[in-house]
Parts: C-alpha cells; sequence; structure tokens
C-alpha cells in the first residue's frame, strides 16, 4: 500500500499547474491574462482534449508546432476561438520554466 | 454481416465522427469525448472452442455521445451469429442468428490517467432483450507512466431472465488488466488479461472462475483508429463443476476470444 502510494506520488499529475512566474509573463505577453485565466486553460485542455488520446504533455513540442495542433484540434474537440485561445496561452505560458 | 457493414457505414456518414482511440479491446479506459463530440465504433468478437463444437461471431454497433464535459453516454445495437453443435442431434451443427437487444451506457469520468496521479471512471450499461434485463456496472482506473499505459476494471453484472412462471438472476464479477507501450504516439502493443467469475444464486459460490490471456495490439491514424486482442483460455482459478476433470472450463466458456473495434471518419 504504501509502495503504491509512493509509485502514485512521484508520478502524479504530469500536466504542470502555471506558476505565478509564469503567469507574469503572460500578462506582459497578452496584457489582461491572470494566473486564473491560465488555470482555466489548464482545466480546460484537460476537459476538452483527453477525449480522444491521452493528454501530450505541454514540453513534448515546439510552441509552432503546439500552434498548428491547436488549430488541426479546434474542430475535432468543438471548442470556441475563445476556448482555444486559453488552452493557448496555457500550453505556451508553461512551456517556459 | 452485410448488414452490419452498411448499417455502420450509413451511421458513419450522417455523424461527424471523431475518435476516441482505445488500447485494448476488454478492458476500458477513463477518457470521455468533450461535449458534442461524437463517434461510432464497430465491435466484432469471435468465440469458439468449446467441449463441443461452437464458433460465434458478436456484433455492436456503438453509437457514443459527449454530453457535458467529463459526461459520456453510447448506444449499442447488439447481434450475433452462431454455429453450434445440435444437442439433440449429436455430431450436426445447427446455426442460430438474431438481434440481442440494445444497451444504454454511461461513463463519468471523475479524474485523468496523465493529469492526475492516478485515471478513475464510473461506467453503467443496461441491456434491454425481449426476455432478459442486462445491467453491468465498471469501476475503470487507468494510469500511464512514460510511453506505458496501464487500465483495470471491477466489472459486477447481476442479470434477469424472465420466463414463463419463473425467474432468475446470475451474477457475473469480472477483472479486466491491460497493460500496453506506445512504440510511436499511433501505434501500441500489449497484453490484456480478463477473469470472469460466474455465480447462479446469489449467497452460492462462483460455478467456476476462468482467466484469459493474450496479446493486444492498436493502431490509431488521423481518420480511423483499430484495436485487436487474441485471449486464450489458461487454467481456471476454479473448474466447472460439471467437468472437474478439465482444466479448462469449456463447458460455458471458450478456449479462445477474438475481439476487434474500430472507428473510421469520414
Ligand atoms: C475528437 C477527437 C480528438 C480530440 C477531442 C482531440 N484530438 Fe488531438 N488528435 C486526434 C487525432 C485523431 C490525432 C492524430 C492525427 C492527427 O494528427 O490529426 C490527434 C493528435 C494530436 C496531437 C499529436 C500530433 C502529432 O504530431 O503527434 C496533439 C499534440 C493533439 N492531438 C492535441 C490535441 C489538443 C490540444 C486537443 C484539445 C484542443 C485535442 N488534441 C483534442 C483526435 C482528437
Amino acid at each position: 500500500m504504501a509502495a503504491l502510494a509512493a509509485v502514485l506520488c512521484a508520478c502524479a499529475g504530469q500536466i504542470p499547474s502555471p506558476t505565478p512566474l509564469q503567469a507574469r509573463r503572460a500578462t506582459q505577453q497578452w496584457p489582461g491574462t491572470t494566473l486564473e485565466a491560465l488555470r482555466q486553460g489548464r482545466a480546460l485542455y484537460i476537459a476538452k482534449c483527453s477525449g480522444c488520446h491521452t493528454l501530450r504533455l505541454p514540453s513534448a513540442y515546439s510552441p509552432e508546432r503546439w500552434e498548428l495542433m491547436l488549430e488541426r484540434m479546434q474542430q475535432r474537440s468543438q471548442i470556441s476561438d475563445a476556448e482555444k485561445e486559453r488552452i493557448r496561452r496555457y500550453i505556451l505560458s508553461v512551456k517556459i520554466e | 454481416m452485410i448488414l452490419f457493414l452498411l448499417a455502420a457505414l450509413s451511421l458513419a456518414a450522417v455523424s461527424p465522427g471523431a475518435a476516441t482511440e482505445r488500447r485494448f479491446t476488454y478492458t476500458y479506459e477513463s477518457g470521455v469525448l468533450p461535449a458534442g463530440v461524437k463517434e461510432l465504433e464497430p465491435w466484432l468478437t469471435w468465440r469458439a472452442g468449446r467441449t463441443s463444437y461452437f464458433s460465434e461471431f458478436d456484433y455492436r454497433l456503438e453509437y457514443e455521445v459527449g454530453l457535458v464535459d467529463r459526461l459520456q453516454t453510447s448506444l449499442y445495437l447488439n447481434w450475433h451469429q452462431a454455429t453450434h453443435e445440435d444437442p439433440a442431434n449429436p455430431g450436426q451443427k445447427v446455426g442460430d442468428q438474431g438481434f440481442d437487444g440494445i444497451s444504454s451506457e454511461w461513463k463519468y469520468k471523475l479524474w485523468d490517467p496523465v493529469a492526475d496521479a492516478l485515471g478513475l471512471a464510473f461506467y453503467q450499461e443496461y441491456t434491454f432483450q425481449s426476455d432478459e434485463f442486462g445491467w453491468e456496472s465498471k469501476l475503470i482506473l487507468d494510469k500511464k507512466f512514460g510511453d506505458n499505459l496501464v487500465a483495470y476494471n471491477a466489472v459486477v453484472e447481476p442479470e434477469w431472465e424472465f420466463g414463463p412462471g419463473h425467474s432468475n438472476i446470475s451474477w457475473n464479477l469480472e477483472n479486466d488488466l491491460g497493460l500496453t507501450h506506445f512504440f510511436t504516439p499511433a501505434f501500441s502493443a500489449g497484453l490484456e488479461v480478463v477473469n470472469q467469475n460466474e455465480k447462479t444464486h446469489p449467497g452460492s459460490g462462483f460455478t467456476d472462475s476462468v482467466i484469459f490471456a493474450g496479446p493486444v495490439a492498436s493502431y490509431a491514424h488521423e481518420n480511423w483508429w483499430l484495436t485487436a486482442t487474441l485471449l486464450r483460455q489458461l487454467p481456471a482459478l476454479q473448474r466447472s463443476v460439471a467437468n472437474p476433470q478439465d482444466s479448462l472450463v469449456l463447458d460455458n466458456h471458450e478456449k479462445f476470444n477474438f475481439r476487434i473495434i474500430g472507428s473510421i471518419r469520414f
């Protein structure tokens, strides 16, 4: 049981939560983007992008590849432009340490 | 079979299909379609190898819809085509085929196998037939470790049978385990293990407990995916009461089970 708990903790959530530093950088890049908005982007990413394949880690692709994939996945996941933009800002923000 | 394919094609043509990739065919994963996304999945299961001649194809056509985020519902049409030895005429084969009713599935996802420590979903399936009602509950756990995916299901299935002057309830408890490795994002291969325990009356022990294991492989492309498992029965955890000398239970289970599930996008 303890071993199981240890294994689970060791690899708990692999989809990073945005940090305050990442949020400050995001605000500079996209004025008005708050830490809360990035958190919502993460929740949207998990809700909208896990239905067909397992979630890809934000670190798995270059920013250019992510931009392209988001365009391709928008229709598949039936998300609005606003939702896509939230997910995009979250992914691009947490890619930077 | 032709009818089945035609029905699949015509339904698929009207649905803006997508694809909840399945990496196993007996074991479910926790994923659910996002709100508004739909998909069509034809299933084929072939079961063969009993004490006396037996070969059966079970067909299912599944239509899935994401209702709201986290909650998915599906409708299944079920039918079968079988050939087996005629009990009244040993040595003679008889065929039988028929519609096995419709099933309604509800799946609710709580945790994600990548974003959370463990993926978790609850699953309910109701099957309505003229003389039978089936109810299946599953607890679905899964986890992705790097390029490996592990999934486990605990399944409880009471079954009621109604006939003139009698009704009967039987229980089926099932454990499903799937382990697979992603060699590329599109191709995965691994192992599935299925344990089925059948109980005829509440209170009495299991009539038998069988175990199946075998390879599973899955490939997902832009517009389609396909997953297949070949299971072979292994020596039973509890042998059949009717045939205790045989280490395999071949009176109401088969030596081989093969299942293929696919999805095509038009
Ligand atoms: C309706 C099903 C579906 C949903 C929902 C979905 N995807 Fe996909 N996704 C696919 C399929 C199919 C592929 C593989 C084929 C392709 O690249 O188009 C894929 C591939 C990908 C890839 C890998 C591409 C590569 O080159 O390896 C990424 C990244 C991705 N999706 C991101 C997302 C994101 C982000 C979302 C949410 C906005 C999302 N997906 C939602 C079906 C879906």
